[in-house]
């Protein structure tokens, strides 16, 4: 039986400026002490997606602040915590450096072990502190970064079964939101568009639906609406509020049919699991999470999808997986690198990256 | 050093304080240059200084490099710092104390205050001290040390924490397509 233990864990490797406390022990539904989420949209807003440096900026001056923020949410001093979790990549790499050196420079201080945690780790791993979900479970990830399969075998063990080769859907309903004049982030506005729309007045691709296998694509079916929304602007001078609910329609239709199938052939190949578990931003989305409650009801198993919060970005999940590699009597060597690219499952081939730099993720 | 900086970082400070027989618990303050400079680079200093400070419960005092240029020097300085593509960062001071914005521009373009200059200090500091009519320059970047002997000579009560210093906007371009108009 290991301790109970507090962790600090630390996230800023996209948009959140990201630190969180919380306390407990792998196999049991962990306590979050505090979870201070400071997003930046509002400064991405104009330029419809993410820019990096303007990312980095924010998260320089607003890092330490998070951290004391949390701190004083969990009524608790540095002091009081076991180890300092902080992601270390995969993400844009300005942000992640500031949450490193933030993080490196709390442990200096302290003496604190540090942890250095893959952001993706940290997604896989928060149906853990939600649910107490057992190992093996199958984890859909699906955000504005990222998109894949994984079978979660332990803290540390992760198997992928595909992903996306190119564009992760929330980047598509970024891209989608932003070629229909609907601002910035584009999920939540697309999702309230399509409300109203006719998911079948407009033929999309279902890319990569054809193929064996859990790989998906986006960018398709981005470029595809693109045409579609031309030929509606060209002869009109611009779109009619029921056409671009009909497009709407038409892509969130398409993107459910896609992760709803191909989730289906994970679960078939991931084989005995307690769980189908959904992490990340798109989850947050009515429509995707009913088709997969669908499909994890009809495979025989639960979908665990934990409250909103805590599937998009946040320092909790940092401090859990965080949790988990200490529980393990994993401890960082403080000299510990940040990397834009890591990968969660070394042996899979890379799909999106490949280049001299290796896998992205 | 343009690599490893984020690696070697916390290596280089404790090594600082144990030739010097010190602990992080001796310190009552840490400075750390703010810039103008690459940008990363100065992120890497301001988030550890600021990291550590939290964890010290000590402040961290940002101190401008340009500032660092001019530091000691009596009368009338330019600093200057290269900006990369044919562009610098510079500011006036007297007496150490500045006397005007710090600036971003092209080298060679004409700067302002320049009345009663005498000493160049930094970034091609003899072309500019030839250019300027001042009777000395020195090239060499501040020391860390320089930085900590700034801090010193501050009000630490008053200080905000250290931010980049960048005199640029980030490269970001807006939208290149307009969103299409909206007909009702």
């Amino acid at each position: 039986m290991t301790d109970i233990l507090t962790v600090l864990g630390i996230e800023s490797s996209c948009d959140d400026t990201a630190a969180g406390v919380v306390r407990g022990q792998p196999g049991r539904v962990g306590e979050i002490l505090s979870n201070v989420v400071w997003d930046q949209s509002q400064l991405h807003g104009a330029f419809g997606g993410v820019v990096p440096e303007i990312a980095a900026r924010a998260h320089a001056e607003k890092l330490d602040l998070a951290v004391e923020a949390a701190l004083r949410e969990a009524g608790l001093g540095l002091a009081d915590v076991d180890a300092i979790a902080v992601t270390a990549g995969p993400g844009l790499i300005g942000g992640v450096l500031s949450g490193v050196m933030c993080a490196k420079g709390l442990a200096a201080g302290t003496g604190k072990p540090l942890l250095a945690v893959n952001h993706l780790a940290g997604h896989a791993l928060t149906p853990r502190l939600t649910d107490a979900v057992a190992f093996p479970y199958l984890l859909l990830l699906v955000s504005g970064g990222h998109c894949q399969f994984l079978r979660v075998e332990d803290w540390d063990r992760f198997t992928r079964l595909g992903g996306t080769i190119d564009d992760a859907p929330g980047e598509a309903f970024d891209k989608t939101a932003k070629l229909l004049g609907l601002g910035y982030p584009g999920g939540p506005l697309v999702e309230a568009e399509a409300v109203s729309g006719d998911p079948a007045r407009f033929s999309l691709p279902r890319p990569l639906l054809d193929r064996d296998g859990c790989d998906m694509s986006f960018s398709g079916l981005k470029t595809a609406l693109k045409r579609q929304r031309d030929a509606l602007v060209t002869p009109e001078g611009g779109l009619h509020r029921a056409d671009r609910a009909d497009l709407c329609a038409g892509f969130q239709r398409a993107v459910v049919e896609v992760l709803a199938e191909k989730s289906r052939r994970a679960l078939a190949a991931a084989g005995p699991v307690s769980a189908f578990a959904v992490a990340g931003g798109v989850a947050a989305n009515g429509s995707i999470r009913a088709a997969l409650e669908d499909i994890a009801g009809a495979a025989g198993t639960t979908l665990v999808s934990p409250p909103l919060k805590l599937c998009t970005d946040n320092g909790a999940m940092i401090a859990w997986a965080g949790l988990e590699a200490l529980a393990a009597g994993h401890v960082s060597d403080p000299g510990f690198v940040a990397r834009p690219r890591w990968p969660l499952d070394h042996r899979a081939a890379p799909m999106i990256g490949s280049g001299k730099k290796g896998a992205k993720a | 050093m343009s690599k490893g900086q984020a690696e070697r970082l916390f290596p280089m400070i404790d090594a600082a304080l144990s030739s010097t027989g010190q602990t992080y618990g001796d310190l009552n303050a840490i400075a750390v240059a703010t810039g103008p400079g690459n940008f990363t680079g100065v992120r890497i200093g301001v988030s550890a200084a600021r990291g550590l400070a939290l964890s010290l419960g000590i402040p961290a005092i940002g101190v401008s490099v340009l500032e660092g240029l001019a530091f000691g020097h009596k009368g009338v300085v330019m600093a200057s710092i290269d900006a990369r593509g044919g562009t610098m960062y510079n500011q006036m001071f007297k007496d150490g104390k500045p006397i005007s914005d710090p600036h971003h521009g092209k080298f060679g373009e004409s700067i302002n205050n320049t009345k009663g200059l005498q000493h160049c200090a930094g970034y091609r500091a003899d072309e500019l001290a030839a250019t300027y009519g001042a009777t000395s320059h020195d090239t060499t970047m501040p020391k860390p040390e320089t930085y900590g002997l700034m801090a010193l000579a501050r009000n630490w009560a008053d200080q905000p924490r250290p931010a980049p210093l960048y005199l640029r906007q980030a490269d970001a371009a807006l939208p290149s397509e307009p969103a299409p108009h909206i007909l009702s």
